[in-house]
């Protein structure tokens, strides 16, 4: 067996089209090959130099979990800045962080139970649903907007009917069998690239070691684990030109605006 | 009050009836009922889901994928890792098709009006009784010696659904077969048939250094989007290759250009001509471009030598100056210069262009002028550069045409377009209501809706109610689609998700990759392929459809006969792949270096045509004396082109008689008394617009097709309404605030928009995207109800959940069916509006 | 509230029980084939027959009256296939057949998990569907089909004195019953009664909807009657 323990994309390739064309499967499931018992930290970079703004990773999502309409766990914000004609529109893909200080779990009054929880042998960030009340607690701690209500999910009777709290888990049902998140796999521009932060030889790790990358709030100290590369523009000082000059579209955020309207 | 032994007593005599409709279950075998309890021979959980590699059809592209399939269901469409042309990804659309499937408005059995047309009563009628019906009105046609009268106008057919659907109707007795490919880009690939003969063009982003764009957004949708959208998003970020944009709108490819740079509507011809301007002036044709201009005409002289091409051009392009664009365009002198140096130097450099040049008046100068400019920087069909697309090359079973007549009602109005090629669909409905060339008996639809398609929305409405018009509408369509509603009879059609296919779409690797569609379940309802039930109908017929029995037989007869796949293991190889290609294929390089023997150009019956220095094999002596140009379809009997320093292959014709020259000057043009070599045309209805017109221009988004996915709900829910994209000054202009609803209104028609002020456009344009503002095509993309409601419908959960009602505008209600004079194409970019507060 | 009738239908015997089954299989297959498509020529001619109009005005149901009411065969076929097709068929709002769809008060999807759970319930009594079938597992005519099929083998049960046999698919019409058909059907017969145009489809529903009803409540007394159904053995 080959010494892989990432789950970079040209490896699963190689090895998928080694076999026949159905089965997605990588034959190194990430966590078991590591011979020195490591803790993993799976994390995805997303690198939006490669990204259009397509929108596959958001269908992609959207077909896997079959989630409601009304609710996503994966979009791209599009921001619009600069009077014409030196207009930009910049692309920012958006998913839970998985952050390593997660505010949301901090919130759960049920998270001694397991409601919701950072998965100890990888750091993804989970809900159970089968646990979840839905007192929608942890979507009003999270600062990136990355949970939501799913009224198709969770207990009747411990949500009283009102649907669990739902998000991103990364794809765990794939990536626990070796198989790399549904929104990685289709991206066209191979802007999303997901494995193990904690091994050193992987895509992820090898990327944030060459690039200079960006989270999403810096400030929050939530140390999230998706990075992205060139998205400075993030950091930047906003010119107040340019900010009278922008607009943010996404169908999330129409969605939330039609919520709140 | 319900008496259980009275009602009892009725199932005691009702024997018969019971059985006459016939069950639904067998029991498998013939035993006893197992034990209870005994349920668990099938779980649910734990179950791998079933992996089919198969083919999209959201797009023209039709990029391989895979279908995962559990209990029966399709639930997931993912890319097909094994692909060489889409590099195992796939786009929002292609993944959106399980939707598709599941269309909660899917039309499950053949349907017959029984109301007015357009009122929405219906009866369900059994397949059988369908085709009967089918088959007698054709039959009538053809016994009355008109077959040309059955009518078949489709809007995508492609490989073997078109070999086969499309042979069927030649194979009846018609030619009267229509498609929509004016309303695509047929502008563009009837311009490359006129100069480089073949319709396709690839860019090839794997080894180019500079892009230099021209009206394209391939990055969001295109004729082969994701094969080129992946290699040059990688290009750019790998390779640091840069492209340069030139749109009235920030597109999302714009948005990933070094520059984007925004035209007056309609200038780019001028833009491109003044870039070439700059090259000749500046002597950066030296090297490559002379190389090039060696298999390159430019004037009537097909014996000219380099010089002499380079005295023509630059004569010709001396007026067309950077000034002179710039004042056209206003886009600066400055801008044009240099980027017009980088395109020659940075070699080797693609020059895109797409339905920002060619969607207009002058669009087929626009994209000769793109020739023009590629020839004389040296970068044509070359590494790196624009090459000559390379697509699958199928043996498909033969069936045999009867098709000798037809009605002229698929090239628009006589002088209206000089070298329609690939037609001119829009007009279609039109010229069936002139009525000069003739009506049809029939109009039978296939994936294609006249009616929301096309411009001028009223009028094709108006047409197809018109039983006067169009005695009988026959509309194959998986859907209640927007034309659809319109028609007689409803024979309902499998999405994508359920057929077969040979597939052939051209790779940009320019290695050749074959692949197939196979369903992913089972047709739903009563739905069949239309490719199938053409085999049904042709044995009612009497009509020969060779050796296949049905379109599976078809594709496997393909997949045995054609070399390579055959060899690979034929049509189980391809069932279980889903693609093949020569892994020790070379990439396919120039071909028109390729020099051809004596013994072939000299061999009997092939003589020189002098005028155009074409060796060819003339039909007959009357022929021969004819000449090349003149001779009908004598593109056929093509051999070789002499020039000065040889006989090459040359660039091929393949559609109408140019020479084997990369014909810049075109005896074919002159003779309809345009100009040969590339010009400047001016837009008729731009030189006369009033100071407070405004250009209205069309685009598509990332998630969404023309016309068929906003019936994909998950599509919808992205992008679901089409507010007009306007720039602030020019809002200000109007009193127009971001939001406020504007009324649109062109001689044509007229539509109400909200506003969205962005400095994402130009000042003096709006641009109103495609796909919204359907009419009918389920409660996703209109919330239509259709008459005969009940107090519920076939819904999904999700449908209660739809959080926007407003599911925007269809901006065809106040465009014009107009077409470029010399191709025919729909100028969908030439409106122009007046735009107002409401 | 609907008021159900029970007494004075069977002493209990095994040739009466069995009698009472073949008649219960006959009458889901009546109802399946109503529900499976529009009217035949032939269906018409049973439905219309001296004997059997005679059974259903009977019975409370007026068929001949609501059919003749319509006009000659050819137009009452016709209309009979319009109204059919807008009430179960579309295209556009209509009253889906099928019970993914009905399960959920919302409109759920089809192919749903009740599909799902039709096929395999079916799948697990080693029933398959016929080739022309190509609908789905969960339409009502299926699921009428599929009584129609377990009431046949209570019959036999019956017949041959076999009172384990009867009661083994009685627990499976049973559980059919209440997992299945009373968590649809009368909310769909209900829908049909407020949009039918024609009274024959509101007759159609009521009988459906009422029938079920008594037989949810007489599966229970014949089960009791042949005593405990069999368990599995290993």
């Amino acid at each position: 067996m080959e010494n892989q323990s990432n789950l970079s994309r040209r490896a699963f390739l190689k090895k998928a089209s080694a076999t026949s064309a159905g089965a997605v499967v990588i034959a190194a499931a990430p966590m078991s090959v590591n011979a020195a018992k490591q803790e993993v930290r799976y994390a995805m970079v997303i690198d939006t130099r490669r990204c259009s703004g397509c929108q596959a990773c958001s269908i992609a999502c959207k077909t896997e979990f079959e989630v409601p309409i009304g609710a996503v766990r994966s979009w791209v914000e599009h921001h619009e800045a600069g009077a014409y004609p030196a207009t930009e529109r910049r692309m920012l893909p958006r998913l839970c962080n998985h952050c390593s200080k997660p505010p949301c779990i901090e919130v759960c009054p049920k998270n001694a139970e397991g409601a919701t929880y950072k998965r100890e042998e990888d750091g993804i960030v989970v809900v159970d649903e089968s646990k979840c009340t839905g007192c929608a607690k942890c979507i009003e701690a999270c600062p990136y907007d990355a949970r939501f209500m799913n009224p198709f999910k969770g207990d009747p009777v411990k949500t009283a009917g009102n649907g669990s709290v739902d998000k991103c888990d990364f794809c765990l049902h794939r990536v626990s069998k070796g198989v790399e998140p549904s929104c990685v796999n289709t991206c066209p521009g191979k802007a999303r690239i997901f494995g193990d932060l904690n091994d050193p030889t992987s895509a992820v790790a090898k990327l944030v070691a060459e690039f200079d990358t960006t989270v999403l709030l810096r400030g929050e100290k939530t140390k999230p684990s998706v990075m992205y590369i060139g998205a400075d523009w993030l950091e930047a000082k906003k010119d107040k030109k340019a900010a009278q000059f922008s607009r943010l579209d996404s169908h999330r955020n129409e969605r939330s605006a039609h919520r709140f309207a | 009050m319900f008496d259980r032994r009275k009602f009892l007593k009725i199932g005691a005599v009702a024997t018969t009836a019971a059985v006459a409709g016939g069950v639904s279950l067998n029991a498998k075998a013939a035993k006893d009922l197992p034990i209870r309890g005994n349920k668990d021979f099938s779980p649910t959980t734990g179950k791998e889901r079933k992996a089919i590699p198969s083919a999209c059809w959201q797009c023209v592209t039709r990029c391989s994928n895979m279908g995962y399939v559990e209990d029966g269901r399709l639930v997931k469409i993912e890319p097909n890792i094994n692909s060489i042309r889409t590099g195992g990804t796939l786009c929002s659309k292609g993944q959106g098709a399980v939707n598709h499937t599941y269309d909660p408005d899917r039309i499950l059995h053949p349907m017959r009006r029984v109301g007015a047309r357009g009122e929405g009563k219906w009866k369900r009628i059994s397949w059988d009784e369908a085709l009967t019906e089918v088959a007698a009105r054709m039959k009538k046609n053809r016994d009355a010696g008109t077959p040309e009268k059955v009518v078949y106008h489709y809007g995508r057919a492609k490989a073997s659904h078109s070999k086969t659907v499309g042979g069927f109707f030649k194979a009846f007795g018609t030619g009267s077969i229509g498609n929509h490919t004016s309303i695509c880009e047929g502008g563009k690939w009837s311009a490359q048939e006129l100069t480089w003969g073949g319709h396709f063009d690839n860019w090839d982003f794997d080894n180019t250094k500079f892009v230099l764009n021209f009206g394209s957004n391939f990055l969001e949708t295109h004729t082969n989007h994701i094969p080129v959208a992946h290699r040059m998003l990688k290009a750019m970020a790998d390779r640091g290759v840069e492209m340069v944009t030139f749109d009235v709108r920030l597109s999302n490819t714009a948005a990933k250009s070094r520059e984007w740079i925004a035209p007056k509507v309609g200038t780019d011809a001028a833009i491109i001509l003044a870039m070439t301007n700059v090259v000749m002036k500046e002597g950066l044709y030296k090297g490559a471009g002379e190389e090039m201009l060696k298999y390159t005409r430019v004037s009537e002289d097909v014996n000219a030598d380099v010089a002499t091409k380079i005295k023509a051009i630059k004569a010709h392009v001396a007026g067309y100056t950077p000034a002179w664009a710039e004042k056209l365009s206003g886009v600066p002198a400055s801008k044009i210069t240099a980027l017009a140096r980088e395109f020659a130097t940075k070699t080797p450099a693609v020059l895109v262009t797409y339905r920002g040049v060619v969607a207009h008046y002058n669009g087929n100068e626009g994209e000769r002028a793109a020739k023009l400019l590629c020839a004389v920087t040296g970068q044509i069909d070359k590494p790196g550069c624009r090459m000559k697309a390379v697509g699958a090359g199928w043996k498909f079973p033969k069936i045999k045409s009867n098709a000798k007549r037809k009605l002229n009602i698929f090239d628009g109005f006589p002088g209206q377009a000089a070298y329609p090629t690939h037609h001119v669909s829009h007009q279609v409905l039109k010229m069936i209501k002139d009525g000069s060339a003739g009506r049809p008996d029939m109009y039978i639809t296939y994936c294609y809706t006249p009616a929301y398609a096309n411009g001028d929305v009223q009028e094709n409405i108006d047409i197809l109610k018109d039983e006067k018009l169009i005695p009988f509408y026959v509309s194959v369509d998986p859907f209640y689609g927007d034309s659809t509603m319109y028609a007689d009879l409803i024979l309902p059609d499998t999405p994508f998700t359920e057929r077969w296919t040979a597939e052939d779409m051209v790779s940009p690797s320019q290695v050749a990759e074959f692949y197939i569609r196979q369903p992913f379940t089972k047709p739903m309802g009563e739905a069949r392929d239309f490719s199938d039930v053409v085999f049904d109908l042709a044995k009612r017929l009497g009509v020969d459809m060779g050796a296949a029995k049905s379109h599976e037989d078809y594709v496997r007869m393909a997949c045995e006969a054609t070399p390579g796949v055959k060899e690979a293991g034929g049509f189980e190889y391809m069932k279980k792949v889903g693609v093949w290609h020569d892994k020790n294929a070379k990439p396919q390089g120039p071909v028109y270096k390729t020099p051809i023997p004596e013994s072939v150009y000299k061999a009997k019956g092939v003589v020189l045509d002098k005028a155009s220095g074409v060796y060819w094999k003339p039909a007959s002596e009357a022929d021969a004396k004819k000449g090349y140009v003149g001779t009908k379809k004598a593109f056929k009997k093509y051999v070789a082109q002499k020039m000065p320093h040889g006989v090459f292959s040359g660039f091929a014709p393949d559609a109408v008689n140019k020479s084997g020259y990369l014909e810049l000057w075109s005896p074919l043009l002159k003779a309809k008394g345009f100009n040969p070599l590339p010009t400047w045309m001016a837009i008729p209805e731009h030189q006369k617009m009033a100071k407070d017109d405004l250009h209205l221009t069309t685009f598509k988004y990332a998630t969404h097709s023309h016309s068929r996915t906003m019936n994909c709900k998950y599509l919808a829910e992205v992008y679901h309404t089409n507010p007009a994209w306007i720039n602030p000054a020019t809002a200000k202009e109007r009193g127009i605030f971001d939001g406020d609803n504007i009324k649109v209104t062109s001689p044509t028609g007229e539509f109400v928009t909200k506003a969205q002020l962005t400095e994402a456009i130009m000042p003096g344009v709006v641009a109103v995207s495609h796909h919204c503002g359907h009419w009918a095509y389920g409660r996703y993309a209109s919330d239509r109800r259709a008459p005969g409601e009940g107090s519920d419908s076939r819904g999904d959960r999700d449908y209660k959940m739809k959080w926007w009602d407003d599911n925007g505008v269809h901006p065809n209600w106040a465009i014009p069916n107009s077409a470029d004079p010399i191709n025919g194409q729909q100028r969908w970019m030439d409106t122009v509006v007046k735009v107002t507060r409401v | 509230m609907l008021q159900v009738v029970t007494n004075n239908v069977s002493d209990g015997h095994p040739d009466s029980e069995a009698r009472t089954a073949i008649e219960v299989c006959h009458l889901y297959g009546l109802l399946a084939s109503l529900f499976r498509a529009e009217p035949t020529h032939e269906l018409l001619q049973v439905l219309r027959s001296p004997e059997l109009s005679q059974l259903f005005t009977e019975a409370g149901f007026n068929i001949e009256e609501d059919l003749a009411e319509i006009g000659d065969d050819d137009t009452l076929l016709e209309k009979l296939a319009v109204e059919f097709t807008a009430l179960f068929l579309g295209p556009g709002g209509h009253i889906s057949p099928h019970e993914s769809v009905q399960a959920d008060p919302d409109g759920g999807s089809l192919w749903g998990d009740e599909t799902l759970a039709v096929k395999h319930f079916i799948e697990g009594l080693d029933l398959a569907f016929t080739e022309e079938y190509t609908g789905l597992p969960d339409h009502i005519s299926v699921e009428l089909d599929l009584m129609a099929n377990l009431a046949g083998h209570e019959a036999q049960g019956w017949e041959q004195n076999d009172l384990t046999r009867a009661a083994n698919a009685l627990a499976y019409q049973q559980d059919f019953m209440q997992e299945h058909l009373l968590r649809w059907v009368p909310l769909f017969c209900k829908k049909i009664i407020e949009t039918a145009d024609l009274a024959f489809y509101r007759g159609v529903a009521r009988m459906t909807r009422d029938f079920l009803a008594s037989e949810a409540e007489d599966i229970k007394r014949r089960l009791e009657l042949a005593g405990p159904p069999p368990t599995p053995t290993s």
